[in-house]
């Protein structure tokens, strides 16, 4: 009954003074809004910095050859049975997987009529890349059709480059296991593009059996698994490193680790961004709360005076900042959510294209508004408020109520 | 009210008040309330000291990030034939190398010429069939005017490029070719005619760049012998130039352009400032910059809010007063400047404190830098790839220090004007009767 007197009581204060209060809430909206705002995007970089990671052929655990790194060629390579599955592993379920794909990469030297690039050939199945950006590219041509097919597809960046166009036929030469160099030439199938130009003049793909074949093998060189859940990544990796014991298991952020420190450095950024807003608008609480409370020295000490206990009066006062607080809160997460909306599918960033690509962004940046920041946002908002009234709020504790009422 | 009734004999037209009375006014009214004029110049204040410190630290960092970067290889600008940056073919060279530098170099503002050499080769760590070779890009330099520091700087056991026949790997091309300093490297590939470019050299020395694809992919011979090798005719590739400011590239570029025309032989070269070489290292810089300016922005409009806020309480906390100075005669637009002189007082305050704060900071983080290296532990390798240095020294930047002040200066006076329609609505009798 006492609590909800004084809930009243800040209530009704806080509208003796609407226009003061009003622009204090409108300061504190546009403060949580912009930090709502400002949070989506860089959770939104994040997410797909680690996305793009693990789109980038790596998936959350990859299994590689000791050695493959340093020198990555078909002389680091394991075998895999045709029918492996990882969710058939010892807590493994199905659905914790997303998916898994056995590639053949070495290095290769791809030559057309005309001209000569070194590059990275990927022998894959095209079936298994749902996993990875090669199942998403676009394709000018046609894409492989299984991992027997003979044919190659190319980047359109290389494609210019070799001056090579679909249906020509180009000649791959690269290195097999007794360190004699293997040539043979193919088709072009297709031209795929991508975000990033550099993708383009790195990646030449073509059936993984082709690649096998060619190098007179039936090895791979790398095996990597895709979770649905990034919790899910752990409890597999330790199951992996049981399996394929004397392999390398990496997950994504050791393969990548520049993108595991930009992701991890995001996580600090955000609150950096939020103290620093807020630590603005704390001036301007901290101003309001004082001027509201030494305004009405003279009525506190009346209510001292009438037998409010010490208590009451600080308890008062630190609703009022709540209660302005909360509104600010709950207006500025509406504001944010109200632009977040229509620009949820994604901004265009195209200007930006490669400085975006060297950290293995998209030119389209997709916002990501996580409830787990809002939330964050809004506690440590309130947090704030709460600190911002405890100075005001002593200070009128401190009073006697007759020299209040006598100023 | 006692002061009222010793009013002083007025003249029939008021005087208008004197700026300068104004001014003093201004600054005596706010020390008034102490509390809020703290507080409130504070707010500004941090505005300020944040981003003077940010622009510090971030311009420092973004600066010699660009030293360090365009240092590493591609220097400030490069001539090149006017299609081999968008395709970079061994057939598109500049020729008549020896005009061309002689051009170059007579330039005041520039350090350095390097002519370049570049072709993609298939590179093996011995004569003999059947040893492992790698595709990989084939430089040709010349160690008496390059300045790369890529090269400059060798793994232990090998020292740079000095003269013909030698040769310098990348560290995992070199472990991936299982060559060893002091061994032979054989290079094949295609000269500028379509014949076979076929050299060997002897391997003096291995460099680490800190860029996986650098390290990886690249070879670097004598200029001579790759022009011997490659068919170049007083031709290169690149002419890459280092001048004393890698920020006035652009112009630099666009000066020099014109007087290449008749040095070149063989087709007009471009002047590619290093923002076209590396666009992705200014678009970093762009970005990041860009990104730190909506922050300043956001910061700025949450302390106008504060501000108007501040001056709404005072202007309507002062409505007796104002309606007093208004019955003795004094015009609104005078009251009104006065209050305008008050947020001017304020913000200047405010802009005082927040500098000489990031002045501190500043000159604090100078003394030993910001240990990058050791915040960043167990990411080393990012600030290679960055071209970050292991211990950033901010500088104070005065242009950002002049411009947060201005900033703020003009949204205290934008956030005054809110409340200021009111002083001129006062009426003087009601205002009076406000007094309780």
């Amino acid at each position: 009954m006492k609590l909800r007197l004084l809930v009243q009581l800040g209530w009704r204060n806080l509208w003796r003074h609407k226009r003061r209060n009003g622009i204090l809430l409108g300061g504190i909206t546009f403060a949580v809004a912009s930090v709502v705002l400002a949070n989506s995007f860089i959770r939104g970089m994040q997410v797909q910095m680690a996305d793009n990671a693990v789109d980038l052929m790596n998936g959350h655990v990859k299994i590689l050859a000791p050695g493959y790194l340093d020198d990555p060629g078909i002389a680091q390579s394991f075998e895999v049975a045709q029918d492996w599955q990882p969710d058939a592993l010892d807590g493994i379920t199905p659905d914790m997987v997303a998916g898994w794909a056995s590639r053949v990469r070495v290095p290769a030297v791809i030559m057309s009529e005309r001209e000569t690039r070194g590059i990275q050939l990927v022998g894959i199945d095209p079936a298994s890349e749902n996993i990875s950006f090669v199942g998403k590219l676009a394709v000018e041509g046609e894409g492989l059709a299984d991992a027997a097919d003979r044919r190659v597809i190319v980047g359109a960046g290389l494609a210019e480059q070799i001056e090579t166009l679909v249906g020509r036929r180009i000649v791959l030469i690269t290195q097999g296991a007794d360190g004699r160099n293997r040539e043979a030439g193919y088709r072009v199938a297709g031209i795929y593009r991508t975000d990033s130009s550099s993708l383009e003049k790195i990646f030449v793909f073509t059936g993984r059996d082709t690649v096998q074949n060619l190098l007179e093998t039936n090895v791979v060189t790398e095996l990597s698994v895709r979770v649905t859940e990034e919790r899910f990544g752990p409890p597999l990796l330790q199951r992996l490193a049981n399996v394929f014991s004397g392999l390398d298991v990496m997950t994504w952020q050791e393969l990548d680790p520049t993108a595991a420190a930009m992701t991890a450095i995001i996580d600090v950024a955000i609150l950096v961004y939020f103290f620093i807003m807020m630590g603005a608008l704390s001036f301007g609480l901290v101003n309001s709360l004082v001027t509201a409370v030494m305004e009405r020295t003279r009525e506190m000490g009346m209510m001292r005076a009438i037998g409010m206990r010490p208590r009451s009066v600080l308890l008062q006062v630190v609703l009022e900042s709540t209660l302005i607080m909360g509104a600010g809160i709950a207006g500025g997460v509406l504001l944010g959510v109200l632009v977040y909306l229509p620009i949820a599918d994604g901004v265009d960033l195209a200007a930006f294209d490669e400085a975006l690509s060297t950290f293995g962004l998209s030119n389209v940046l997709v916002p990501q508004l996580i409830a787990q920041d809002v939330i964050l946002v809004v506690v440590l908002s309130l947090i704030l408020g709460f600190v911002a009234s405890a100075s005001p709020a002593v200070r009128c504790m401190k009073m006697g109520p007759l020299e209040a009422m006598r100023r | 009210m006692s002061e009222l009734t010793a009013a002083p004999p007025v003249s029939n037209r008021a005087r208008p008040a004197v700026g300068g009375t104004l001014v003093t006014m201004a600054w005596r009214n706010l020390w008034r309330v102490r509390r809020r004029t703290w507080l409130t110049a504070s707010g500004v204040g941090f505005a300020v000291f944040f981003i003077v410190l940010h622009r510090s630290v971030a311009a420092g960092a973004f600066d010699m990030m660009i030293e360090l970067a365009t240092e590493q290889l591609s220097g400030h600008a490069q001539v090149q034939h006017a299609e081999y940056l968008e395709d970079p073919r061994i057939r598109y060279t500049v020729g008549g190398l020896a005009a061309v530098t002689e051009t170059l170099t007579r330039h005041p503002a520039v350090v350095a010429v390097a002519p370049r050499g570049m072709g993609f080769a298939l590179v093996s760590a011995d004569a003999e069939a059947g040893e492992t070779s790698f595709g990989a890009q084939v430089m040709g330099i010349d160690p008496a005017v390059e300045f790369a520091t890529l090269g400059k700087e060798v793994l232990p056991g090998g020292r740079p490029l000095e003269r013909t026949g030698e040769g310098l790997l990348g560290s995992v091309l070199a472990r991936n070719l299982g060559a060893e300093v002091g061994g032979d490297i054989v290079v094949l590939g295609t000269e500028k005619e379509g014949g076979v470019a076929a050299t060997a050299v002897t391997l003096v020395g291995l460099f680490n760049s800190g860029n996986p694809e650098l390290d990886r992919s690249l070879m670097m011979v004598h200029f001579d012998d790759f022009s011997e090798a490659f068919g170049l005719h007083d031709e290169a590739h690149t002419i890459a130039v280092l001048t004393r400011d890698a920020g006035a590239a652009r112009d630099f570029a666009a000066e020099v352009a014109p007087s290449l025309e008749n040095a070149a032989t063989a087709g007009t070269p471009r002047v590619h400032p290093w923002q076209e070489v590396q666009p992705e290292l200014e678009q970093f810089v762009v970005m990041k910059l860009g990104g730190a300016y909506v922050i300043y922005v956001i910061l700025v409009v949450i302390l106008a809010f504060m501000v108007v806020n501040t001056f709404v309480m005072t202007v309507y906390e002062r409505t007796a007063e104002f309606g007093m100075l208004k019955a003795i005669g004094m015009p609104p637009g005078a009251i009104f400047r006065m209050v305008q002189f008050e947020g001017l007082w304020m913000s200047v305050l405010g802009a005082a404190l927040g500098l000489a704060v990031a002045a501190a900071v500043v000159a604090a983080l100078s003394v030993q830098g910001i240990p990058l290296a050791a915040m960043l532990e167990g990411m080393e390798d990012m600030l290679g790839r960055l071209s970050l240095p292991d211990a950033l020294v901010p500088v104070f930047d005065p242009v950002a220090a002049l411009v947060a002040t201005a900033t703020m200066v003009v949204a205290v006076q934008l956030a005054v004007l809110v409340p200021a329609p009111r002083i001129w609505r006062l009426n003087a009798v009601e205002a009076l009767r406000d007094e309780e």
